[in-house]
């Protein structure tokens, strides 16, 4: 059968290459950083390895597996409960699950640390009642960490998750059940083994984001590698030492990735094609419908109603001081950058993960996950790689159109250069659904269709698409909410004056004005609710896939 | 007239435009790279455009980001001005020569030199002192005297510090090596580290609410946090302490400043602007909106700032905060601070 695809990289096809020159473009920032290797380093290395690195490394493997851990839980068990089962309040917590994503990541451990440390509030309470909380359940402790981190970041896996089971197909159910599968074995056996590759994305989403993270762990004072690159980059004065640590740090990744792929492969999952029915949800009674209602409740309690309340709380104190009628530009340059980010993005993701179909070599397979590891790179350090690619190519331009221009930089400082650099930091987001999705697409499908004399452009447009709906819109959801909680890539490439959401917050948190970065966070929240509206409702991908491919 | 022609003039035309609108934009602007928070500096720079009409566009970040920024900009850099807090990271930009050195009466006459390249790359804008605040319900002053003293075994579990990756913490300890060498230095830290009451904190916010808890009795800040927290919450048991009573050496200070960059495209009017900067006329508005200390020592703190009672600050230049940081942060890797 395989023998009517095209050949491993060996037949280039013109659809697919959108999706290397892509490719190619958003490694060349993360090939500068890889550069750095070259100039060594010798005193700065070996006090790092003496004091520093080995501690950190150990302490992000430690958390990264914690939060791993954490977000599949929480994640999958969530996407099952709402996807999987009917009980009272399931429609709410199908979208509100989702919320936790719009708050950033450091917003959510200034809270928790805030109000749970031996000063904060909810400890001095529990104090005067005799509780300790400060020795009984530090918050500034990896499991303090581990648990705010798999608050945040949940929704990736969730989201994933619940894009595969609304997308699976009842006859899968019923095969099992012909082959005398049911119950929690229906779950174990067949929908969970066959949402695998949804689980890996949102879990390798999960594990990229905490790696690369700084502003969370900060807050907990729990020093990562991240906290070793900013170390070598601001106490010790060296971008090349903070580039050589994200080169090592990235590197780590792509290995993971690639090892991923390589063990992966033997499983694969498509869709039955046959006839498209949704999953038909069990309808959960008494105990078993009020544990779930009380798992997701307790989920949503803290990763989003708690918080919430917080923010409002605070922003309430300096609401006359700080709120006037710029925050409506700021609310809707956030929503204007990250929508056509989020465009942007998904259809860049769409033609890497269509190349990557086309082309199964490790060449290509080595391309597109270097293309994607800026998701990996610490936000700060992949910005000044971006500079510095920019900066090259303006002096290219200036040389060869003349001086003409020279004064005024093209690429610096423009909308344009943010779109791109927020391209090289999320293309993984929108890739890993995408991917996922695509690879349960049958190749039955791109035979027939090619057998029909279709082009690769239109089995892209007219069948991928269609079958892929929920999966582009779930990569175009999550990227929005990426980017509008960025910040680095957007303080580094912005045009002057140009304000965002979370540029406020930075300009409070800076100089440590949580409470007033209280305010912006929770406009941010609101902002973040609107791409929700655009979710896939629960139907499945293909409904109306053509009528010769059923 | 022939096409070519048209399609010629119409681009004469279009550049004749730019060249003007450059030549226009180019008279009365500045543009600066700031590390100060927007609502620090926006309003200083609004007064200065009423009075002058010098049009002034900003960006802020950290100052790494800026710093690289600048480098990779090069020669085509819009910056006029780099504006940052910490001595060290002014340090480090006139090192890697984005800093252009600079003569002016007006600024060495306001600006003590302690708070200044020698060279004329940077000048200090305001003053932050870091010193020690305790809690007066649980630590009488006589009990206080110098930083190092924090280090004694009576303090033993009774310290709060916020963690070493902090550059306010990194130019302290730097100017310690500067004080007193770096094995004394490691010595003093190290019984820091041994006397911590709890894991050391993000923030200096976070140390001053430890503080006030109790959780210890005493740590290091840099003062206008405590301004802005006695503030918002006056009845808060704490006080400044401040170190220079028993100490040969003066309380620890650092600067927020600025330094002109060196492809500047308009360098005399980011000059007039930090003279203005250093003038009696702005150094309030520019230390107050922080609480901060003006750098010009003609012009008194805010009431509430003086409040606080007055200190002698020490007397090492700043920059030596920029030469030993390296240093500082391996020693306190070494010792273990966190």
């Amino acid at each position: 059968m395989k023998s009517l695809l095209p050949r491993p990289g060996l037949s280039w096809s013109t659809s697919a290459l959108p999706g290397f020159v892509l490719a190619i473009l958003t490694a060349a920032p993360i090939l500068v950083l890889a550069s750095s290797i070259f100039q060594p380093l010798p005193d700065l290395w070996e006090h790092l390895g003496r004091y520093v690195l080995m501690p950190a490394l150990s302490k992000t493997v430690q958390l990264t597996l914690g939060v791993c851990l954490g977000t599949f839980v929480i994640g999958t068990l969530l996407a099952s409960l709402t996807g999987l089962t009917e009980f009272p309040g399931r429609n709410f917590f199908d979208r509100a699950l989702i919320l936790p994503l719009a708050m950033p990541a450091y917003v959510f451990a200034f809270i928790y640390v805030g109000s749970l440390e031996y000063s904060g509030p909810a400890a001095v309470f529990l104090r005067s009642a005799g509780l300790d909380l400060s020795t009984l359940l530090p918050i500034r402790s990896f499991g303090g960490v581990v648990a705010v981190m798999s608050l945040a970041f949940y929704p990736y896996v969730y989201l994933t998750v619940r894009q595969c089971f609304l997308s699976q197909s009842q006859s899968i159910v019923e095969s099992a059940r012909v082959l005398g599968i049911s119950g929690a074995g229906l779950f174990f056996k067949v929908l969970l083994p066959a949402a695998r590759p949804w689980i890996a994305g949102g879990v390798g989403l999960t594990a990229m984001e905490t790696v690369a993270d700084f502003g969370t762990v900060s807050v907990f004072n729990y020093d990562t590698l991240t906290s070793a690159i900013y170390k070598a980059w601001f106490g010790f004065f060296s971008l090349t030492g903070a580039a050589q640590i994200s080169t090592m740090l990235f590197s780590g990744v792509l290995l993971l990735i690639l090892l991923e792929k390589s063990f992966g492969r033997g499983a694969r999952f498509w869709l039955s094609g046959k006839k498209s029915v949704p999953l038909q949800k069990i309808r959960l009674r008494g105990a078993a419908a009020f544990s779930a209602f009380g798992v997701c409740s307790l989920v949503f309690l803290l990763g989003f109603c708690l918080p919430v309340i917080q923010l409002i709380l605070w922003s309430l104190r300096h609401l006359s001081q700080d709120f006037d009628s710029r925050y409506w530009t700021y609310f809707g340059r956030t929503a204007a950058v990250s929508a056509s980010a989020a465009i942007l993005i998904t259809l860049a993701g769409l033609a890497l993960a269509y190349s990557a179909r086309r082309h199964r070599s490790l060449g290509m397979r080595f391309l597109v996950s270097t293309a994607t590891l800026g998701y990996a790179v610490p936000g700060a350090v992949l910005a000044v790689g971006v500079v510095i690619v920019c900066a090259h190519f303006d002096r290219a331009l200036s040389a060869l159109i003349g001086g003409v221009l020279s004064s005024q930089p093209l690429m610096t400082q423009s909308v344009l250069l943010m779109q791109l650099a927020y391209l090289v930091r999320f293309l993984r987001v929108s890739f890993a659904p995408l991917e996922s999705a695509m690879e349960r697409l049958p190749v039955r499908y791109d035979e027939t269709a090619r057998i029909l004399g279709m082009s690769g452009k239109s089995i892209l447009a007219q069948i991928h698409i269609p079958l892929l709906k929920s999966g582009l819109l779930t990569s175009a959801v999550l990227v929005f909410v990426e980017v509008m909680k960025e910040l680095p890539m957007t303080l580094m490439t912005r045009p002057f004056g140009w304000e965002t959401l979370a540029v406020r917050i930075f300009e409070m948190t800076s100089e440590g004005e949580w409470e007033r970065a209280a305010l912006p966070s929770l406009v941010l929240v609101f902002c973040g609710l609107l791409p929700l509206l655009l979710l896939p409702k629960d139907r499945p991908d293909g409904a109306n896939l053509p009528e010769a491919l059923r | 007239m022939s096409h070519s022609k048209k399609v010629l003039l119409s681009f004469a035309v279009i550049l004749a435009c730019l060249a003007g609108a450059c030549a226009w934009a180019d008279e009365r602007e500045l543009v600066v790279y700031s590390a100060r928070n927007e609502h620090l500096i926006k309003p200083l720079f609004d007064a200065y455009t009423d009075k002058t009409g010098v049009r002034i566009r900003f960006i802020t970040d950290k100052e790494g980001p800026l710093l690289e920024r600048l480098k990779a900009e090069g020669e085509s850099s819009p910056a006029d001005l780099l504006m940052t807090v910490d001595a060290g990271n002014l340090w480090h930009a006139a090192q890697e020569g984005v800093l252009r050195p600079v003569k002016s009466e007006v600024l060495e006459k306001s600006v003590p030199e302690a708070y200044r390249d020698p060279e004329g790359r940077w000048f200090g804008l305001s003053l932050r002192a870091r010193t020690i605040v305790y809690n007066n319900r649980r630590v009488k002053p006589a009990e206080l005297s110098t930083l190092e003293a924090l280090g004694n075994p009576e303090w033993k579990g009774r310290l709060c510090l916020r963690t070493s990756k902090k550059v306010y913490n990194q130019s302290l300890v730097a100017m310690l090596i500067g004080l007193y060498g770096e094995a004394r230095t490691e010595e003093i830290v190290r019984s820091w580290v041994a006397n911590l009451a709890a894991e050391p904190f993000a923030n200096d916010d976070a140390v001053l609410s430890a503080v006030a808890a109790g959780q210890c009795d005493a740590g290091i800040v840099n003062t206008y946090y405590y301004g802005r927290m006695i503030e918002k919450t006056p009845d808060l048991p704490l006080s400044l302490f401040w170190t220079d009573k028993d100490s040969d050496h003066g309380v620890h200070v650092n600067i927020s400043g600025a330094g002109i960059t060196r492809f500047a495209p308009h360098p005399e009017e980011a000059l007039k602007f930090v003279e203005w900067l250093v003038s009696p006329e702005a150094q309030n508005k520019f230390a107050d909106a922080n609480l901060e200390y003006p750098v010009n020592p003609s012009v008194s703190p805010h009431p509430d700032v003086q409040a606080w009672g007055s200190f002698k600050a020490d007397s090492l230049p700043v920059a030596k905060a920029g030469e030993f940081q390296e240093r500082a942060v391996k020693l306190m890797d070494r010792v273990g601070y966190k």
